[in-house]
């Protein structure tokens, strides 16, 4: 990684307080969490429900307060900015949710949608960008100011909450599973928008995501998170050409391939249901899992470290040698 | 796969002389005149075929499913014909319905957390089931339901009978969904989106696991994923708007889309084993709403292959020598009828 990030997170943390029917006990919903995403770069995550991916991109945006580690941005943390500045950085960065139906106001007309970022951040006169202008940008004709969220439709709502993303001119964007509720065919003149934004106004996304094909398709990196830990990172090509740790392995094989030369010979698949983040196995987060694991990996925390080629970094004390047989 | 090069919709494989066990005819859905969400679904199948309707949101394929079921939304007519192992299910009245559901015809849906009763446990749930559907007397129902949640891979089946769903996780609940679906042993079990909520992993087993149980039905598995289409269905319908605008086996319509929109929907996912290359082609436009639908090709104002001729609606016709047909005056690979169908191109 080179020194020019401009998000970056180290060792970030977060637990949760919560009640149970032992008593009190706490849920880690992200564990020691190294990232790092550059000026205009990609930086996908990935993982399966309740691994915490959503949590860190809430994280790194400074919705929560991460419960140890540090999130910086440009260098500066933000768990030790005033209000003031932290304000003022929040500018810079900036949500578009998965689902297009909740996060637009009902009750505003596109036009009051698109300049509250504005409003809110008591900038006036409003920022570069105009409401046509930014409808532009997300390829809406200027009437549709004056429509209502429910008058469009999926595909065009998710372009609304994009414009108002771009509306301040941010360089950081969390996507949080951006395209998930939508139709396919309409998925990918969404998906496209987002990648033209990104080198036209040379934004950085972290791209959070349970679509394996979609995030090789448009990440540069790529990052898989299991039960609060990352397990594996790296260019997103290598990764996916050449999996290291076993469960990025089974998780690429669960994904079904639209071809006609399937065989329906048995592929790995990992047996149960991911543990509850709150109860955590001791060493590898994988190893209840995992049909490669060893009593080296209940019991001893295998640590990020670089391997295979192109290097990347897994988190498999056999990551060299690991093989999730079909 | 057997033929019929003759006849109007795709024949069962099982036995040439049996009727197929399931058969639809012109199977039409409407909300009134001017608002029909299904304009005529054609098919049948044999016992242990998995059949796939897929399509995006709007294009009639759960209509589709809740009409052979008898749960259309009020306001909904369905008309055509339906019919599971003789008997017809298309404007049956809703006592007879009642008594079909569950042992004739089942339905599998995406969310099992709403599906489910959240105050009973799941053993009891499936004991209801075996209950009403002439299943085994009483005092062997517990044992029926332990032994069907075995069947269906969950683990420690015994306790479990006495989970409530929110206390088991997404995938198991699902499984239990399965389990109610075959405790009535039916010929026809409709799965609508059932993976769709779930994990990849997850979803990985529960598609191993429906292929595995559903051997003795006919499996109508909606979904609007053609990977899932690739991995659990024999052959494919593809809906757009209402309407069926290609259908095949799953071999034939995935290496060779003869509809420009089943080629669109398949180009416009990337792939997880390729690098990227430029940008996805999109589909430009949306499928046009309910009561917005003229005559003619319900594609025509998105499709770049699009002439005159298709403000008239083109016929189903036969395209493969696989028994595939297709409704579009501009098929792609037309020659494929004197082809060898083979390559992938």
């Amino acid at each position: 990684m080179s020194d020019t990030q401009l998000v970056e997170a180290r060792e970030l943390t977060k637990r949760y307080s919560v009640r149970s029917r032992t008593g009190k006990a706490t849920l880690t919903a992200v564990d020691k969490v190294d990232l790092s995403v550059g000026a205009g770069g990609i930086l996908a995550l990935v993982g399966e429900s309740g691994c915490g991916k959503s949590t860190t991109g809430r994280l790194l945006l400074g919705l929560e307060r991460p419960s140890g580690g540090t999130v910086t941005m440009d260098g500066r943390d933000l768990a030790a900015l005033p209000p003031k500045g932290l304000r003022a950085l929040r500018r810079e960065m900036q949500p578009v949710f998965q689902d297009p139906y909740d996060s637009l106001n009902p009750r505003m007309r596109i036009r009051a949608i698109l300049s509250e970022p504005a409003r809110v951040h008591h900038i006036d006169p409003p920022p570069g960008r105009t409401v046509p202008e930014l409808l532009d940008l997300v390829n809406l004709s200027p009437d549709y100011a004056d429509r209502f969220p429910h008058e469009l439709s999926g595909g065009q709502r998710q372009r609304i909450a994009i414009a108002r993303a771009i509306a301040l001119d941010p360089r950081f964007i969390v996507c949080d599973e951006p395209v998930s509720a939508l139709d396919v065919s309409v998925q990918a003149q969404v998906v496209n928008l987002l990648m033209r934004l990104q080198r036209e106004l040379g934004l950085a996304y972290l791209f959070i995501s349970h679509d394996l094909a979609l995030v090789r398709y448009l990440a540069h990196e790529t990052a898989v998170m299991y039960l609060g830990r990352i397990v594996e990172r790296g260019p997103s090509d290598a990764l996916f050409a050449n999996p290291r740790h076993p469960y990025t392995q089974v998780l690429l094989a669960s994904v079904p391939r639209p071809r006609a030369d399937r065989s329906r010979a048995p592929r790995p698949v990992p047996a149960g249901d991911p543990p509850s983040p709150l109860d955590r196995p001791p060493g590898c987060v994988f190893s209840s899992r995992c049909v490669l694991a060893t009593d080296r990996c209940r019991t001893e925390e295998p640590l990020l470290r670089p391997v295979g080629d192109p290097v990347r970094l897994a988190a498999c004390h056999y990551a060299e040698t690991a093989k999730v047989a079909a | 796969m057997t033929t019929d090069p003759g006849g109007e919709d795709m024949t069962a494989p099982t036995g040439a002389a049996e009727a197929p066990l399931l058969s639809v005819r012109d199977l039409r859905v409407s909300f009134g005149p001017g608002r029909d969400a299904v304009t005529g679904l054609t098919l049948s199948a044999g016992r242990g075929e998995v059949v796939a309707i897929v399509g995006e949101s709007g294009c009639g394929k759960t209509l589709s499913a809740l009409a052979l079921t008898g749960l259309l939304p009020s306001g909904a007519k369905a008309s055509g014909s339906a019919r599971i192992g003789g008997t017809e299910l298309i404007g049956a009245p809703e006592r007879k319905m009642r008594r079909l559901r569950g042992s004739k015809v089942s339905m599998i849906f995406q969310d099992a957390s709403t599906a489910l009763n959240p105050l009973m446990s799941v053993g009891a749930q499936i004991e209801e089931v075996l209950a009403i559907h002439g299943g085994p007397p009483r005092k062997e129902r517990h044992a029926r339901a332990i032994e069907l949640l075995t069947s269906v891979g969950v683990p420690d089946p015994a306790a479990r009978a006495r989970s409530l769903p929110y206390q088991l996780s997404g995938g198991m609940r699902q499984r239990v969904m399965v389990a109610i679906a075959l405790a009535g042993a039916p010929d026809l079990v409709i799965a609508d989106e059932p993976t769709t909520a779930l994990d990849v992993t997850v979803q990985a087993q529960v598609l191993a696991l429906l292929r595995e149980v559903t051997r003795s039905s006919v499996v109508l598995f909606i979904t609007h994923d053609m990977g899932v289409v690739a991995e659990v269905a024999d052959r494919v319908v593809v809906m757009y708007a209402g309407a069926v605008v290609e259908s095949g086996t799953v071999e034939d319509v995935l290496a060779r889309p003869h509809h420009p929109y089943t080629a669109a929907l398949l180009a416009s996912v990337p792939d997880p084993d390729r690098p990227a290359e430029g940008e996805l082609p999109t589909i430009p436009g949306r499928v046009p709403p309910l009561g917005e639908r003229g005559t003619g090709c319900p594609f025509r104002d998105r499709c770049p292959r699009s002439t005159d001729q298709c403000a008239q609606m083109p016929p189903l016709a036969p395209i493969t020598e696989g028994g595939g047909q297709v409704a579009c005056w501009h098929p792609e690979h037309a020659d494929a009828m004197s082809d060898e169908v083979k390559t992938t191109p």
